[in-house]
């Protein structure tokens, strides 16, 4: 069992290979040399590292990809599995703080994950929608609307 | 390691991709189409500039479909892959990589690729195997540099499948005053029999440059000329089944014509009237007459057509039946009194989209185009002391399903609207001088399930109570003046504001 303690002081038992699905982790483990210690990880708080480690736990049997730069393999599709799908439905604060966490844990498949959920929430919108769905001001001039408009014609006007 | 969690910090909630790392970022956008991509550019200023980094940092970025298949490529260097199943092949300009880019085009299996485009002249296409890949493209798009034989050359070949294409130059190729699609649809060009859609021109200048003086120079030496008889007469024999044609930017010129102008201009009118163009969209141009025939959708923007093309050729279009939508926006000397000649001399029973709008921020540069004054403008004051052309749209095409008018529009234009009892969508480009009361007479009488415009003189807030429930979507522009949570029962209509 590995202690791994949140941002603001919880702590959580986890079982070493599933925590180790972080490669942070993994290599803080491995730097320390005993697992018995107590792993402060500083940038993530307890509701996000609750839900951080539930992924953790389910996917702990999976393989880790062989070669992780491997891109082909990162990007074949926007698929997401059933249950990923479903542990990614949370509000959006929390779907940016899983993401947040997953990149700074290094913890690639949840990060991938988390990138094709907001990816998914993109696709096919239009630049008002998604401002909406993301909260995002459109802090362009007039001018430089139409600037973008006249850049991007050859592209959309086909 | 610098890091931020927190982000939705304080009362001001933030932009959240504002704290992603740029790598995460880019994560993201890697699954994302070539449309996705081109959207989420217009977002904001972080979102743009990250997009452009994005498509600097990689050489070969493939598209893909939901089926995960590559789709698209975009290559700005080269990088030796398969991509059997990419339909689409951008090819970028970069100057230094040429050499490798011959490996990447046919050290791949393109069996798939439709559509083709070329934005750099490359050593690479005068290689062998270039027909076999151009001939099955349907699609081609190519950007013409300073020579036209590179151009020439690719046409050369045969394109029996292709049903598109788009020649087109950067804005600020015009001003070397060498572009001459008159020498790009040259002799050994070879005839397309299948090609539907042609489309010349350049793109737009960016908004802050000095063109006009730069245009003035070359303009005034008649270097600016892209298309002569000769261009027009090439397409005639070049393209027999052109049904679309769009042209932008393009400035005709009969300098190299010893005859008289007046017959170039019959000439001309002619020759374009032979083709089974359907679709006609010409922007910043300046053009001879273009008599029309079949002509169903016809779009003209800040074009400075000849006064000739004003009496004669508008009113040729306008006694034509099969006119479906007509776009008359920006254009020179085209006055509320000559909109409503051609209205009421046409037969616009078929009609049933008409946009009259000018949008201010279209103008073409001054040699090409004067802003007209509003007495002048296609849609200057429609107002109360002159609902005649209101009454001429009302009266000449009863069959409008969509209508954008420009500028003003007073209640009383509103009220010879509510005529059209077929109208589904609706919007006034500057709506200063209605009230929401016109607003509410005209939702009451005409079937409109859209309806656009921007602030009124009176709040918002009296119309949106008793809002008609046969709405499907209103769009508010401007309305800086209006509280957020008066537009909240405007919601389940679908509202959006900007």
């Amino acid at each position: 069992m590995v202690k791994l303690t949140s941002s603001d002081g919880e702590s959580f038992d986890v079982e070493k290979d599933v925590a180790e699905r972080s490669v942070l982790i993994k290599n803080m483990i491995e730097d320390v040399g005993d697992a018995s210690t107590e792993i402060p990880i500083p940038n993530v708080t307890a509701n996000v590292l609750k839900k951080v480690l539930e992924w953790c736990e389910h996917h702990k049997g999976d393989p880790i990809a062989a070669n992780e730069d491997d891109t082909d393999a990162r990007k074949k599709s926007t698929d997401i599995d059933e249950w990923d799908q479903k542990f990614m439905q949370v509000d959006q604060e929390m779907l940016f703080e899983i993401i947040l966490a997953a990149n700074y844990l290094d913890i690639k498949a949840l990060l991938e994950v988390g990138c094709k959920t907001v990816a998914n929430m993109i696709k096919g919108k239009t630049p008002e929608e998604i401002r909406r769905t993301f909260n995002i001001q459109n802090d362009f001039t007039p001018e430089e609307e139409a600037q973008i408009r006249r850049e991007n014609e050859w592209a959309e006007d086909r | 390691m610098a890091y931020r969690t927190a982000i939705f910090c304080g009362s001001q909630q933030k932009d959240p991709f504002d704290c992603l790392p740029p790598e995460v970022r880019l994560s993201i956008l890697r699954h994302l189409s070539f449309e996705d991509l081109l959207t989420i550019s217009k977002l904001c200023k972080l979102w743009k500039d990250f997009v452009d980094l994005y498509y600097s940092l990689w050489e070969v970025v493939d598209f893909q479909s939901s089926n995960g298949l590559v789709t698209a490529c975009v290559v700005f260097n080269s990088r030796h892959k398969s991509r059997q199943f990419a339909e689409e092949l951008y090819i970028s300009r970069d100057e230094h990589h040429t050499g490798d880019c011959e490996d990447m085009i046919f050290g791949n299996d393109w069996t798939k690729l439709r559509r083709l485009h070329i934005e750099s002249e490359l050593p690479v296409f005068s290689d062998l195997r270039m027909p076999a890949l151009l001939g099955q493209v349907t699609e081609l798009s190519i950007h013409i540099k300073d020579s036209p034989t590179f151009v020439r050359m690719l046409l050369g070949h045969p394109l029996t499948q292709l049903r598109s294409l788009w020649l087109y130059a950067d804005w600020y190729d015009l001003f070397k005053g060498v572009i001459r699609y008159d020498d790009v649809l040259a002799s050994n060009v070879r005839e397309m029999r299948e090609l539907q859609h042609l489309r010349i021109g350049s793109a737009d200048p960016p908004v802050n440059h000095t063109y006009p003086d730069l245009l003035e120079s070359v303009y005034g030496a008649n270097k600016l000329i892209t298309l002569c008889r000769s261009g027009i007469h090439s397409l005639i024999k070049l393209f027999p089944a052109i049904s679309r044609l769009t042209i932008t930017r393009v400035a005709y010129s009969d300098v190299d014509d010893t005859i008289d102008s007046h017959y170039i201009t019959n000439f001309c009118g002619l020759c374009l009237h032979t083709l089974p163009l359907e679709d006609i969209t010409i922007k910043y141009s300046v053009l001879p007459p273009i008599t029309i025939t079949r002509c169903v959708n016809l779009n003209l923007f800040s074009t400075t057509v000849s006064q000739v093309f004003l009496c004669q050729g508008l009113d040729g279009v306008a006694n034509r039946v099969n006119l479906q939508s007509l776009t008359l926006s920006n254009i020179y000397r085209l006055t509320n009194q000559r909109v409503n000649d051609i209205l009421r001399n046409m037969g616009g029973a078929l009609l049933t989209a008409l946009d009259l709008s000018s949008r201010p921020d279209d103008f073409g540069p001054t040699p090409f185009y004067d802003k007209p004054a509003d007495s002048c403008a296609p849609d200057g004051p429609i107002g109360s002391s002159n609902c005649s052309l209101a009454r001429a749209i009302t009266m000449s095409c009863p069959a409008l399903r969509r209508l954008v008018v420009g500028h003003t529009a007073m209640d009383d234009a509103l009220r010879e609207f509510s005529n059209l009892r077929l109208l589904e969508h609706f919007e006034v480009k500057r709506s200063e001088g209605i009230s929401p009361a016109g607003i509410l007479g005209l939702l009451g009488m005409s079937p409109i399930t859209a309806i656009e415009f921007g602030s009124t003189k009176e709040p918002l807030s009296s119309v949106i109570a008793p809002i008609n429930s046969k709405l499907k979507s209103i769009a508010v522009r401007d309305c800086s003046n209006v509280y957020p949570s008066l537009l909240k029962p405007l919601e389940r209509f679908g509202i959006s504001i900007f």
